[in-house]
């Protein structure tokens, strides 16, 4: 009657017991994940988060129009977000990120935080009203769980809802806004620094805010192959732009939005965008003294992008993602 | 307060590095648990991950008052719970049989006792909630309050849970080996 005693919890608990398994560590990996998310992630979203969506913003582009640099201000004034871009007829884009001493400062930023950092390089823009240049790096905080990742962007934004057959989120990043600086202040400071230490660049470490800019979701299949959800929040009427590389371009229709699907080789890209709740802004500029305000919508710029995936699989992705 | 306890606090006040210890302590029992829970080392080791992620995450909500690894292990339920509907259906996940495809029989060794085999096939076979109860109640000597506090259920619902899955690895065992019986005559 051998068999009647297998079920004894002393039979059970033997073989429970007989398994080797292999020896596992995974105290590394978990503290360095751990280290590489948001702490953030242990605390209610900061009041300012929410502020930012209801509070009506101010978009002031003072002193720095000329190389569109677009400062954001929040209702109490303080700044919430710097966009730079370059001007076109006076400032030619500069590029710190070849410099040995940015890759030092930049390799060493934990994820979830920030370098202000100031270029002596940089040209001055002819410009008069313009002022010199500040610019923000933000370190991506990087996820292995969709359903973190989606909890700490801080927005709601659309995500595939239909893949295609054995495609599964695989890894995703999110880069923060940069908190509020004081603009002169920061300037001042690493001005002088350049000038202490004979460098070009110096840098200060800043915190990141709750709120995504970019978001970058990857999908994977066992065979590795996969595709691209990429998300930005920028304000701004254009999206669509010829852009020379595309070898085609095509404007569809789907649930009622206009998307553009474009090829460049064997890279297929779907472009697409969503007003973003609560997201008009006010452009403040300034010009011989005139201050104009101007109302713009803020979006959800959305690209998905694959080589492995056909047309129609990048399709129904993304009419999975208009609601 | 135990040593688990302060750590916990200690941890909960900033100290990551302590948190390592907590991974190393408890890493071992919670990949067993997942592997049976699972079938795959592979998987396993992933789960383990993310369940030592998330109890750090929900570090705040840990209370003193119930066992931090009775609260680990409702985590680690979870999780595989949640990593077996992500595969559509639940699936039994069968043991030692190399003749399904992507079974990982060579990570692990096992003594080649027959007996033995047939159990641990036979557990394989239950229902996660079911193969839970029968693990922490057997393998990690746990009350069946704690248990119950583990799947959320009531002590007595765990207590028939055990005996009910203690008849079903039986039953599994009768039907492996080609016997068919009714239930009623499996009990001991």
């Amino acid at each position: 009657m051998k068999n009647m005693l297998l079920t004894d919890e002393i039979e059970i608990r033997q073989a429970f017991e007989s398994m080797t398994l292999p020896e596992i560590d995974v105290s590394d990996s978990v503290i360095s994940s751990i280290k590489s998310v948001n702490p953030r992630n242990m605390k209610k979203k900061r009041a300012f988060a929410i502020g930012l969506i209801a509070a009506a913003l101010l978009l002031s582009t003072t002193a720095f129009a000329a190389v569109n640099r677009w400062i954001l201000k929040d209702s109490n004034n303080n700044v919430v977000l710097t966009l730079q871009g370059p001007d076109e007829e006076n400032q030619k884009p500069f590029n710190s990120s070849t410099d040995p001493d940015y890759q030092k400062i930049v390799s060493g930023l934990e994820p979830g935080k920030a370098i202000i950092y100031y270029d002596a390089r940089q040209p001055k823009p002819e410009n008069t009203h313009t002022s010199e240049i500040l610019s923000v790096y933000c370190e991506p905080v990087k996820y292995t769980d969709l359903d973190t990742l989606t909890d700490d962007a801080g927005i709601y934004f659309a995500i595939p809802s239909s893949l295609p057959e054995g495609y599964a989120f695989s890894e995703g990043y999110i880069m923060f806004d940069s908190m509020p600086f004081d603009f002169n202040e920061i300037l001042g400071k690493l001005k002088e620094d350049t000038m202490n230490s004979g460098k070009n660049i110096a840098a200060v470490e800043w915190e990141t805010s709750s709120n995504a800019r970019s978001i970058g979701m990857v999908y994977r299949n066992d065979r590795n192959e996969e595709f691209r959800v990429n998300i930005f929040i920028l304000p701004g009427e254009n999206l669509y732009t010829d852009d020379p590389r595309y070898s085609k371009s095509e404007k569809i229709t789907l649930n009622g939005s206009e998307i553009l699907y474009t090829e460049v080789k064997d890279l297929k890209e779907i472009i697409m965008r969503e007003l973003q709740p609560g997201g008009q802004r006010t452009v403040k500029t300034f010009e011989n003294g005139k201050v104009t305000e101007t109302v713009i919508n803020s979006y959800i710029h959305y690209t998905i992008t694959s080589t492995d995936l056909t047309r129609e699989e990048m399709l129904d992705i993304a009419e999975s993602m208009i609601r | 307060m135990d040593s688990v306890e302060k750590t916990i606090e200690e941890i909960k006040q900033g100290s990551l590095e302590e948190y390592r210890h907590i991974v190393q302590k408890y890493q071992h029992s919670v990949f067993k648990y997942c592997w049976h829970m699972l079938g795959s080392v592979e998987e396993a080791e992933d789960a383990v991950q993310e369940v030592f992620i998330k109890a750090y995450r929900k570090l705040d909500s840990y209370k003193a008052d119930t066992s931090f690894s009775s609260w680990l292990y409702k985590i680690a339920y979870n999780h595989c719970v949640d990593c077996l509907r992500k595969r559509k259906n639940f699936q039994f996940v069968p043991l030692l049989d190399n003749t399904i495809p992507g079974y990982d029989t060579t990570a692990y060794s096992v003594e080649k006792d027959e007996l033995t085999l047939l159990l641990l096939k036979a557990i394989s076979m239950l229902p996660p909630e079911d193969k839970t109860v029968l693990m922490l109640r057997v393998l990690e000597e746990k009350s069946y309050d704690e248990i119950a506090e583990i799947l959320g259920k009531r002590s007595c619902t765990v207590r028939k849970k055990y005996e009910r899955a203690k008849k079903r690895v039986k039953q599994n065992i009768y039907q492996m080996k080609g016997v068919v019986i009714n239930e009623e005559y499996a009990v001991n």
